[in-house]
């Protein structure tokens, strides 16, 4: 059962959906913030977030009588978002020319000297969207595994497993794994998502 | 020998997401390989300050900028004052109420398309477009309540990126007679694009062909707009949506469908905007029938 508030989102999603000029605006509005931080930590540039904010909120704009009501509104709204950022990564990448300096896969061994630690927005910036996108959600921003899983459209397993993958590397990049010796020799999947299913 | 170790491997494994196989492979190499063994317990112990910095990053406000807060202002009003145009247009009429289907609570809805039975998200889409240009000018000098911003259109509204092509360079192409296109800008390359791909079609405003399969024939679903007035009423729709000019037109496929692909040059070369367009594009109620858009 929703709480009052989210009954307010659906009732202001479906005073859009019955031709209220002004509900829709008023819900983005409630949230946008929370909109806008999902996407500019999960693209990790400002215009890019504020491009896949844009295009999102014109789709679920379009898209609100689709809303089945089997999630909460705002999950509704950050599915839209995030995927909205997923599709311009994933277009960037596709295209392949133009540098992924900051949301490419981060197949590279991360720096392991504390003394060149990264801040923690820069790692994160850098490692798989995928593997950041569920970070963002899940331990930035508090949704619950299965949340992210229906934001995210993937098992509950591979959220779990991008998480810890996710942090793995963030450990790895933010200097916690040092280790001179070994370090070396580590070496980073370059899929997200070995592991599937409902682990 | 010593095996590389695999970090995906060790946090899947310290998060008990491993088979009963693969979790005993990784246990083995912990036990014998002391390479596994501190990286394993280094992934271990990082954990939960990794899981509290994320958390304290969370826990930073980060509020919208307020230009980007004014572009999605323009944006939403400009969809928002479609929304309203049209109810307004329409107040004395009688409306028929069609539910809505694929709404759980089958909730009813006011359709602008008339006894038509037309598709909810069409009718949307045909909200959107059919009154754009009265939102063109709201946007462009008006003054109506901002909804995101909390009062009258900022300035900044109409300096954004989107929000000046969505809004006063509509107006201004849309207000002359001169032709939206230059017809050696047409091109019916049949290739069907995908979301991925589809802003490759962004070279056609450059003259450059794209390689695509030969495929003379435009789509039959698409013939209607071969007609010049068709076509012109149909890029109007688009610019009236998006703003910018009209740099090259496609008819091709979208996802295996009928498509016009629409390349528009944003007003200030601010960049470039791909509309892909259905059949009904133009047609009265429809608005640009859009299915897909991104800048490029």
């Amino acid at each position: 059962m929703d709480d009052a508030g989210e009954q307010s989102d659906r009732a202001l999603l479906g005073a859009h959906v019955d031709g209220d000029p002004h509900a829709f605006a008023t819900l983005v509005r409630r949230h946008r913030d929370r909109l806008w931080a999902v996407a500019l930590r999960t693209l990790g540039d400002r215009e890019e977030a504020a491009d896949a904010l844009q295009d999102a909120l014109i789709a679920a704009y379009r898209g609100a009588a689709g809303f089945r009501g089997d999630a909460a509104v705002t999950t509704w709204l950050h599915r839209i978002v995030v995927n909205a950022c997923l599709d311009r990564v994933r277009r960037r990448q596709a295209r392949a020319t133009v540098p992924l300096t900051e949301a490419g896969p981060a197949d590279t061994v991360p720096p392991v000297d504390s003394d060149t630690a990264l801040d923690v927005r820069t790692a994160l910036a850098r490692l798989p969207v995928e593997q950041r996108a569920a970070l963002v959600l899940v331990d930035v921003h508090g949704y619950s595994v299965a949340e992210a899983a229906t934001i995210l459209q993937v098992a509950e397993g591979t959220i779990k497993s991008r998480c810890a993958r996710g942090r793995a590397r963030l450990a790895a990049q933010l200097g916690y794994l040092r280790n001179p010796v070994t370090e070396r020799d580590v070496r980073l999947g370059t899929s997200a998502d070995s592991q599937e299913g409902d682990g | 020998m010593t095996e590389h170790v695999d970090l995906d491997l060790l946090a899947d494994h310290a998060a008990g997401l491993l088979h009963d196989a693969a979790a005993a492979d990784v246990e083995r190499l912990i036990r014998e390989q002391p390479e596994w063994a501190r990286m394993s317990a280094a992934v271990r112990a990082a954990n939960p300050t990794v899981e509290a910095r994320l958390r304290d990053l969370g826990e930073e406000t980060e509020p919208m900028p307020a230009d980007v807060a004014a572009r999605l202002d323009a944006a939403l009003l400009a969809l928002g004052t479609d929304h309203a145009a049209f109810n307004g247009a329409n107040s004395d009429r009688d409306e028929p109420v069609v539910p809505i289907t694929d709404a759980p609570s089958r909730r009813a809805a006011r359709l602008p398309g008339g006894g038509r039975a037309r598709s909810r998200r069409r009718s949307i889409a045909g909200w959107a477009s059919a009154a754009a240009a009265a939102a063109a000018l709201i946007v462009g000098g008006l003054a109506l309540g901002g909804e995101l911003t909390g009062g009258t259109v900022a300035p900044s509204a109409q300096s954004g990126r989107h929000a000046q092509s969505s809004a006063t360079a509509a107006t201004g192409d849309l207000g002359s007679k001169a032709p939206l296109y230059d017809p050696a800008a047409v091109y019916t390359t049949g290739r069907d694009y995908s979301r991925q791909d589809v802003v490759d079609a962004a070279a056609l405003a450059g003259g450059r062909h794209l390689g695509a399969r030969a495929v003379p024939q435009v789509p039959d679903e698409l013939r209607r707009l071969r007609d010049p007035a068709a076509l012109d009423g149909c890029l109007r729709a688009v610019v009236r949506m998006h703003g910018g000019a009209v740099g090259a037109v496609d008819y091709a496929r979208f996802e295996g469908a009928p498509a016009l692909v629409v390349v528009l040059r944003n007003a200030g070369g601010a960049g470039t905007r791909i509309v892909v367009a259905g059949p009904d594009c133009g047609q009265p109620r429809a608005g640009a029938d859009e299915r897909y858009t991104l800048t490029a």
